[in-house]
């Protein structure tokens, strides 16, 4: 039968074919199989002979491909899980994956000891057995290789699965070369840091063990500033069990670093880890590495390896050094560094330095303005090696390639192909993005799953659009596209990875293809509600970077535009929505509180109530409408939160318990949906501050300790999603505080340490964020409160200011940001009550006028905020008292005396009248209740005094 | 600092929006478990790997022996020497038409990398059924593949 007769064969006789096959399987021995056989198939031929044909098909090399497929797949796909069981130790968290296989955090299950270990599973290609023999063999070797630099390997086993796998040390510290930009090292400073990698690698060379895959990746530097260098004697384990090189090069994530004999399966000396270090300082110095390679097709870089020959560091300087000043780099490298670099990175292993220590010790020769060993390569002695090199062959190897990244063929002989591809390409980057994508999101974890399918359609976009320019669907998906990659990059109105940075370029480049296809069709309402989705994308982004004015400007275009579209199709309940918040967004950044606000608690009110006016009716006509209750318990909570500070706790209360109401009755409705679940926790952390000014600490200690267990879980289960863990250290932070007022310092110090812990990993993780910036600040300065409180001045003082840098930082780069202003007003503050106590009234004085001052701008520039006017009244009645402390200083005169408490008395009466005015409006919050009576008390001291 | 104000809670809880957005899609698909993500895996990697073969394949002009089909530096499937992708997943096409139930657990099984249970779980039948198919569709496809050359 030919494939075409089998159309004919019918679906209805595969059936009946099919569990005949099935069952004659079954059969314990070959005759009554063809009983069987016989007996079931009767008289009809056709189906006798296919059913025999069947049975008698030998199937060896389907499941061979079957199993190849699998294997690999599996462990793509799956990875291991957080909780999963790796020898004695937990899975915590994937670190990372690369050309050898996957990086986990974990810890011992038996909680044996505690310190975190990193567990490298390697993937299948490498022969297990073989790793292990070695490793067993060479754990002498490597057990003796204890040094503060080198991350110490603890062990090494098979997983279930019969993979190979090492556990070593756990650093948590960056690439050489990204530490050093980032900290924006000079070229001495770096060399000084590279200094101390050669001294590590030269003891491990004293002990005959040499690294070979020395790369930034595997020299990190902490947040000390210590530097660790990983995998020490792994790739040795790997090398020889694996007989090609081929295979050893395939593996490495960087090639570029092997040195040529390593490429051309050479023994590999000590001196081979010279090189490698060398194209390391190369890049330390130049920000580029020394060979330009096109692909990572692993001939070429074989080629460019053996042959090419670097450019001078000097000349290669790029412009990522070019803060310092590319000239001035330029000059310190020309002549002994850059002799220097290149006597390392020699081809021919005998002509670089014989050690590391002899390449160490030229370095410092170089720092103390000694004359260098290293001298420049002569032309005639790399002429006549280049003839030599070509003799040898080289090994071919497998390309590797990211599939994912292909170009497109279009040859005009293989246009039909090619036009074929295309649309398959198409038809699967759009199935990515609008089928798959959608349809994990919902589930917990999955955000770095989202993430690679996004930015593999991305790609596979962006090479079509470049073949297709002017193809206006296509345009538009690739935009759509953008959008979400910018979405999950780092938009924390979703779950998102923290990129700030990586985000707004892709709502521009989304933005810029929306506008200019909006322009020739400028009617569209899907093109304007989309440009709306770029807009209100970027504004979101704004927001978070603490850009206000240009994020309001971004979200009232969208409002506008949303409008529009609203206007063509009144009866569609989603436009409203969407509309709806618009509104809330734009009362978030005019006033809300909480978070860097313009300080208009007016404008802000009034927007949530265009939300309300939009939601309200739709939620009585739609009470199964989740979307319309879930928006509307958003906007409630909002303004909970604004009346909370205008003074209302009665009011915020009752609109905050609506608020959880609304969301307790979805999130019971669907209890796997992670979304109703986040925005019910927060919900419950707004209600603690209500809360809080209803002088009702017990129950928010409560409050905040469910919320605590309940994110940690959410957190174990996603940790790649950084909103939860940022919710974790929010809430540790509050708890903290609230102990702080029933006089646990312990307990409060505790909870703060571990919020700052999350939140400077967070920061290092997205240092553009403003929001992680601004954690950090607010965690420092809650620290020094307790500092001070356990009567740790100096601690303290040190915490406030460095929360002080960060909030001024913020203040000077968007002078209007109201919030940054009264944060820095506060830490003024805190910082005069510490210097008081610690007996520097003068110092104090400075910083509590400061403070003053602020406050006072604040204040008149939000006149509906009680919060703020009590937050003035208050740094009155502090400054008053620092004037009689003064007053009370020892070695004044008698006319200094009096003028203090003349000028105390003045300050605690402006206090006592802005008192006044908020009992009288109702507006003075239980929590702030006996302030007024503290402030009569000072007044009568002073009145005592001068009377 | 008694009267401080508690600072900024948890990140702007509009993830409202995300909610709004996912909810038009939750209706045609509810995907529950992991079984079935992996089903959808499968689906994808298949078009991926016939599209990035396809792509080799118009490389070589005709050279429609690629044995090693590299995805990135991380997957990388070792396919059989003797077997072609392109010549399996036309097989498998053939196989779609006539039992399109059976064509999917090969699918997941080539191209999902999953095992007989969780096959099980995504279609929601019996490991017993899965294996049986299973066992039968391999025979079938094993005898196309040499039909078809």
């Amino acid at each position: 039968m030919k494939p075409q007769d089998q159309e004919q064969l019918t679906a209805e006789r595969w059936q009946l074919i099919k569990r005949i096959v099935a069952e004659a399987l079954e059969q314990t021995s070959v005759e009554k199989r063809s009983e069987f056989i016989r007996k079931r198939c009767g008289n009809d031929q056709d189906v006798l002979r296919e059913v025999e044909s069947l049975v008698e098909q030998t199937t060896g090399s389907i499941e061979k491909f079957a199993q190849g497929t699998t294997d690999v797949l599996r462990r793509q796909m799956s990875g291991l899980a957080s909780g999963q069981l790796v020898g004695a130790y937990r899975i915590l968290r994937e670190l990372g994956r690369g050309g050898m296989g996957a990086v986990y955090l974990a810890e011992r299950a038996d909680g044996a000891f505690e310190k975190q270990v990193a567990i490298k599973i390697l993937k299948r290609g490498t022969d297990t057995d073989e790793v292990l023999r070695r490793f067993s063999s060479e754990r002498q070797i490597l057990a003796r290789l204890t040094h503060p630099k080198i991350a110490a390997l603890l062990d090494a086993g098979t997983t279930e699965h019969d993979l190979p796998y090492f556990v070593m040390e756990y650093v948590d510290g960056k690439p050489i070369t990204k530490y050093a930009d980032e900290h924006k090292l000079s070229v001495n400073e770096r060399l000084t840091l590279f200094r101390e990698i050669c001294s590590a690698v030269s003891y491990a060379h004293q002990r005959l063990i040499i690294h070979r895959d020395l790369k930034p990746t595997n020299v990190l530097v902490t947040n000390l500033g210590e530097i660790k260098l990983l995998d020490f004697g792994i790739a040795k384990l790997l090398d020889e069990s694996t007989p090609e090189v081929t295979l050893t090069l395939q593996r490495r994530m960087t090639p570029e670093y092997a040195s040529p004999e390593q490429v051309a399966g050479d023994s590999v000396t000590t001196v081979s880890d010279v090189y490698s270090l060398g194209i390391l300082l190369y890049e330390l110095l130049t920000g580029c590495r020394p060979y330009r390679l096109k692909t990572r097709n692993p001939d070429e870089v074989t080629r460019a390896i053996r042959e090419q020959n670097p450019d001078r560091p000097s000349t290669a300087v790029t412009s990522s050094r070019a803060e310092i000043g590319i000239e001035k780099v330029r000059r310190q490298l020309r002549g002994d560094l850059d002799n220097i670099v290149l006597k390392a990175i020699r081809k021919e292993p005998e002509r670089r330095y014989a050690s590391v220590e002899r390449f160490s010790a030229d370095i410092r020769r170089h720092l103390e303005g000694l004359p260098v060993r290293a001298r420049k390569d002569t032309v005639g002695y790399r002429a006549g090696k280049f003839m030599g090199r070509h003799k040898i062959g080289v090994a071919v190897v497998a390309l590797i390639m990211s599939i994912l990244a292909a170009g497109i063929i279009t040859t005009t002989t293989e246009a039909r192909r090619a036009n074929r591809r295309f649309n398959e390409v198409r038809q699967l980057a759009h199935s990515v993005l609008f089928d798959y994508h959608d349809a994990i999101a919902a589930l917990p974890g999955s955000t770095a799953v989202r993430q690679k399918l996004v930015q593999d359609a991305l790609k596979y976009l962006d090479n079509l659009s470049r073949e297709a320019s002017n193809d206006r669907d296509l345009l538009r998906e690739l935009a759509t596209a953008y959008q979400k990659v910018g979405q999950i990059q780092g938009n924390s109105y979703y779950v998102n990875l923290g990129d700030t940075s990586g985000a707004i370029k892709s709502y521009r480049r989304s933005l810029e293809i929306r506008e200019s296809l909006l322009s020739s069709a400028p009617q569209d309402p899907g093109l304007q509600n989309e440009v709306a989705n770029s807009y209100e994308g970027i504004g979101d982004m704004l927001y978070t970077t603490g850009e206000l004015q240009a994020g309001l400007k971004s979200y009232e275009r969208a409002r506008q535009l949303r409008e529009h579209v609203a206007a063509i199709d009144p009866a569609k309940i989603d436009h409203r929505i969407a509309m709806a918040v618009l509104d809330e967004k734009i009362g978030d950044i005019k006033g809300l509180e909480s978070f860097a606000n313009l300080g208009d608690t007016a404008g802000a009110l009034a927007s949530y109530q265009k939300a309300k006016d939009l939601l309200e009716p739709l939620a009585a006509a739609n009470t199964q409408n989740v979307e319309v209750t879930s928006q509307l318990a958003e906007v409630l909570n909002r303004e909970g939160m604004l009346l909370d500070t205008t003074g209302d706790v009665a009011g915020a209360l009752a609109m905050q318990r609506r608020s959880v109401g609304m969301l307790e009755q979805l999130a019971a409705a669907d209890p796997n949906n992670q979304t109703y679940r986040v925005q019910l926790l927060a919900a419950k952390a707004f209600l603690r501050y209500a809360l809080v000014d209803n002088n009702q600490i017990a129950q928010a200690i409560d409050q905040s300790r469910q919320l605590i267990a309940e994110l940690q879980r959410i957190a174990t289960a996603d940790p790649k999603n950084s909103d939860v863990r940022r919710s974790l250290g929010v809430t540790y932070n509050a708890l903290g505080q609230d102990l702080l007022r029933t006089g646990d310092v312990a307990g409060a110090l505790e909870n703060h340490r571990k919020a700052l812990a999350i939140s400077e990993a967070l920061l290092g993780a997205d240092p553009d964020n403003e929001q992680n910036k601004s954690d950090v600040a607010f965690t420092v300065q809650r620290l020094g409160e307790a500092l001070a409180a356990q009567r740790s001045y100096k601690l303290a003082i040190q915490n406030y200011r460095r929360a002080l840098a960060i909030r001024e930082a913020t203040l000077a780069a968007e002078p209007s940001n109201a919030r940054a202003k009264d944060d820095v007003s506060t830490i003024q503050a805190d910082i005069a009550q510490t210097l008081i106590e610690d007996g520097d009234a003068h110092g104090a004085m400075t910083a509590m006028s400061t403070a003053l001052s602020l406050a006072e701008q604040v204040a008149s520039q939000a006149p509906s905020n009680a919060r703020l006017r009590a937050r003035l009244a208050l740094r009155h009645l502090e400054i008053g008292k620092i004037h009689a402390r003064l007053a009370q200083a020892s070695g004044r005169s008698e006319a200094d005396r009096k003028f203090e408490w003349q000028q105390a008395r003045e300050q605690l009466v402006q206090s006592a009248v802005i008192w006044r005015q908020l009992k009288d409006n109702g507006t003075l919050i239980p929590l702030d209740a006996g302030k007024p009576d503290e402030v009569t008390h000072e007044i009568a001291k002073c009145d005592a005094v001068l009377r | 600092m008694q009267s401080e104000r508690p600072d900024h809670t948890l990140q702007p809880t509009a993830l409202v929006h995300e909610a709004y957005l996912r909810m038009a899609n939750q209706r045609q698909s509810a995907w529950q478990n992991r079984a079935q993500l992996l089903g959808i895996f499968a689906r994808m990697m298949r078009r991926i790997l016939i599209d990035h073969a396809n792509a080799r394949w118009a490389e070589k002009r005709g050279g429609k022996d690629a044995v090693r089909i590299a995805l990135d530096e991380n997957i990388d499937i070792p396919a059989v020497k003797e077997l072609n992708l392109l010549e399996v997943d036309e097989s498998l096409q053939r196989l779609e038409r006539l039992d399109d139930e059976q064509a999917k657990i090969v699918e997941m099984r080539f191209f999902g990398g999953l095992t007989i249970e969780e096959i099980a779980a995504a279609l929601a039948i019996s490991p017993t059924t899965v294996k049986r198919e299973w066992a039968v569709a391999k025979r079938w496809l094993q005898r196309d593949l040499a039909r078809a050359k």
